[in-house]
């Protein structure tokens, strides 16, 4: 799995040099280049010298750093960033991702989970990203009366219900939403919704989206939000709108 | 001692009411007597003054003039009468009384005495007879209405003051209730308390003693609250600081390569992430402001169970319908996967059904384990409790998920209960409120 020579350039902010040093290791293996920096200046000095298409931030918890460093980021820049948190920080996770993070990893996590984050922010970021103006990414896609909110992972019907996912289903459900009314075949899925939890099965991509449909209430692969392909893979047929 | 008189506030009033009430009523009697008296008094002058001037007026008067005179002078109590002889007999039925009246007339006019003064019963029993000698030896004879002499004591003061008295215990119970009230008021925020308030200081007000009272609530209460807080923090901080060593040492073991004590390791790792977690989420009360909304259950419950089922457990669902209910879904989340966890741990499989029906949700929990023994089912909920110890640490856990699940549910306003089931297997039960729309 290599990103080859134009791979793209991440940016590891965390206070703790060997967590920072440990994530760097897998990105690098995973083919992107990486610079690490332990604070604020440091990351500045970086994002002053060289393009960074993405910044992994530690929200550290003595202090607000983290969240500081995302509001100062976004006011300047568009940069994707995915912030590391730890489980019980709803609060400070929800802030971090209406301050302007793109998305969020909770400690502890796996390299495999990371990596997926990390193609997911850049495959949505696209090649343009960096010319959005600051705060133009993230918040809500509306399909068929439902709404899904990116910052906060939520799913609401058309009638205000909220409608739980799983992590493979929220991240199949962008993934479709991202690519709407085209056929997307079942490795494509695979790759970009992989399953996060490097302890779970691998499930077939068709129980997830037998999964997903059952949560969508639409079941009937024919005429269903998302419709199968016979012999090509699957279909979001809803129209799509972003906010 | 009855209820009513068990408050400060009814003993306070009731002491009030007693101590002016007696006080009025000592007061009106005292007043009364004396003005008795002193009525006593201007009576008996007015009667001396006026025989003394009949007396006088008659002893000049020429004989002819003298019985329309003393006719002219009579009135009132007073009925006089000029003769040649006394009328008055005396002793008779009256004789102490018309004793004491001779003294006190003779006291305080004792010209009415020269010559002779005789005092004796009357015609009828209202009456005196009273019969004094002119200097030329002739009488005035003078029938006195005795009950007309002392003007009943009349009641207007008791009438006039009982309002007042009345008027000033109304007042003072008014008082005795605003000087009591801050004693109430410190009642409430203690009991809050220690339902866990949020610690609002109480108002220091009322009198010294109740100011001191409450600013002495308010310290305690501070200091209270900052130390839970300090407490809950350092604890949050230290499980909180964890999780980037174990996220170090996952990436280590992934560099490693996947060999079997590798697995083990990292299955360790997990085990270790799920304590902290429900230790966070114990310590926080797990709701740390998250709303309440409506939210649909059986999909919430589908991806507790599709979770399970993707780390190897035997977890199943069954929904009739879906079901709609309104709380805080996260919360109501890691309490759903509390309890289909430990049905995995303890009984092997997890089968959770919903049923929704009116303004209820039931959900079940089904596993094939042993179940708990009856003694023991109210006291697993307790927080670091084990059914067994030495199985509990062997397939880890920390007693906290329980506790955590009641909590979360109780505080939804929903119960859960522990069944052993017949045919064997543990089952909980929980029910919920159901979509308030509906």
């Amino acid at each position: 799995m290599s990103n080859g020579a134009d791979s793209a350039h991440i940016l590891v902010v965390d206070d703790d040099v060997q967590l920072g040093r440990l994530v760097a290791k897998s990105l690098r293996a995973d083919g992107y280049r990486v610079s690490i920096a332990r604070n604020g200046a440091e990351m500045w000095e970086t994002l002053r010298h060289s393009p960074v298409e993405l910044i992994v931030l530690d929200l550290m918890l003595p202090g607000r750093n983290g969240l500081e460093l995302c509001k100062e980021l976004r006011a300047t820049r568009a940069t994707p960033i995915v912030m590391l948190t730890a489980k019980g920080d709803e609060a400070d996770r929800v802030l971090g991702l209406e301050l302007g993070a793109d998305d969020y990893l909770t400690k502890p996590f796996g390299s495999r989970e990371l990596i997926a984050r990390i193609k997911a922010v850049l495959r949505r970021a696209g090649p343009d990203r960096a010319a959005l103006p600051a705060g133009a990414v993230g918040g809500v896609i509306e399909f068929d009366g439902w709404r899904l909110n990116t910052l906060r992972r939520e799913l609401v019907d058309p009638a205000g219900v909220a409608v739980d996912l799983t992590t493979g289903e929220y991240d199949l459900l962008l993934t479709f939403l991202e690519a709407p009314r085209r056929v997307l075949s079942r490795e494509y899925l695979l790759d970009s919704a992989r399953n996060r939890e490097p302890h779970a099965f691998d499930r077939a991509i068709d129980v997830q989206i037998s999964r997903l449909r059952r949560k969508l209430r639409s079941s009937d692969p024919e005429s269903g939000v998302i419709k199968t392909v016979r012999g090509a893979g699957y279909m979001m047929t809803a129209e799509t709108k972003r906010e | 001692m009855t209820s009513w008189l068990d408050s400060l506030q009814a003993r306070t009033m009731v002491a009030l009411v007693l101590a002016v009430g007696i006080a009025h009523v000592a007061s009106l009697w005292v007043h009364q007597f004396a003005l008795d008296r002193e009525l006593a008094q201007a009576g008996d002058v007015a009667l001396a003054e006026r025989l003394v001037v009949a007396k006088r007026a008659v002893a000049r008067a020429a004989e002819p003039d003298r019985e329309r005179i003393a006719h002219d002078l009579s009135g009132g109590p007073l009925d006089m009468h000029w003769g040649r002889a006394p009328l008055a007999v005396p002793g008779g039925a009256r004789e102490s009384e018309s004793r004491a009246l001779e003294a006190r007339i003779v006291t305080l006019a004792p010209e009415l005495a020269e010559g002779g003064l005789v005092l004796g019963a009357g015609g009828d029993p209202h009456t005196l007879t009273l019969s004094m000698r002119l200097p030329d030896q002739t009488w005035m004879n003078v029938g006195v209405f005795t009950a007309a002499l002392n003007p009943p004591s009349h009641s207007g003061a008791l009438l006039s003051s009982t309002p007042m008295v009345l008027g000033t215990i109304l007042v003072s119970l008014l008082l005795v209730r605003r000087i009591t009230r801050p004693l109430s008021t410190l009642a409430n925020a203690a009991r809050k308390l220690y339902a866990g308030g949020d610690g609002t200081p109480v108002p220091e007000t009322g009198p010294r003693e109740l100011r001191e009272l409450s600013r002495s609530f308010n310290d305690m209460q501070e200091r209270i609250k900052k130390l839970v807080e300090t407490r809950t923090l350092a604890l949050a901080a230290v499980s909180h600081d964890l999780k980037t060593p174990i996220t170090r040492l996952r990436l280590r073991l992934e560099e490693r390569g996947g060999g079997e004590a590798e697995r083990a390791m990292a299955a360790d790792l997990l085990e270790m992430d799920r304590m902290i977690d429900q230790t966070l989420a114990f310590i926080r009360g797990d709701a740390s402001g998250e709303p309440f909304r409506l939210f649909d259950l059986t999909a919430l419950l589908e991806s507790v169970v599709s979770e399970a089922a993707d780390m190897g457990g035997e977890a199943s669902l069954a929904a009739s319908s879906r079901a709609v209910a309104w709380g805080r879904p996260l919360q109501y989340k890691r309490a759903f996967a509390n309890l289909v966890s430990n049905a995995l741990r303890y009984g092997k499989s997890a089968r959770v059904s919903v049923e929704s029906g009116g303004e209820r949700i039931v959900v079940l929990v089904d596993d094939d384990g042993p179940g708990i023994p009856e003694s023991l089912i109210d006291k697993v909920f307790q927080p670091f409790f084990r059914v067994d110890s030495s199985r509990n640490l062997a397939t880890g856990g920390f007693g906290l998920g329980l506790a955590i699940a009641r909590d979360a549910i109780l505080e939804h306003g929903g119960s859960i209960r522990l069944i052993n089931r017949p045919e064997g297997g543990l089952r909980v039960r929980v029910e919920l409120t159901a979509d308030p729309r509906t």
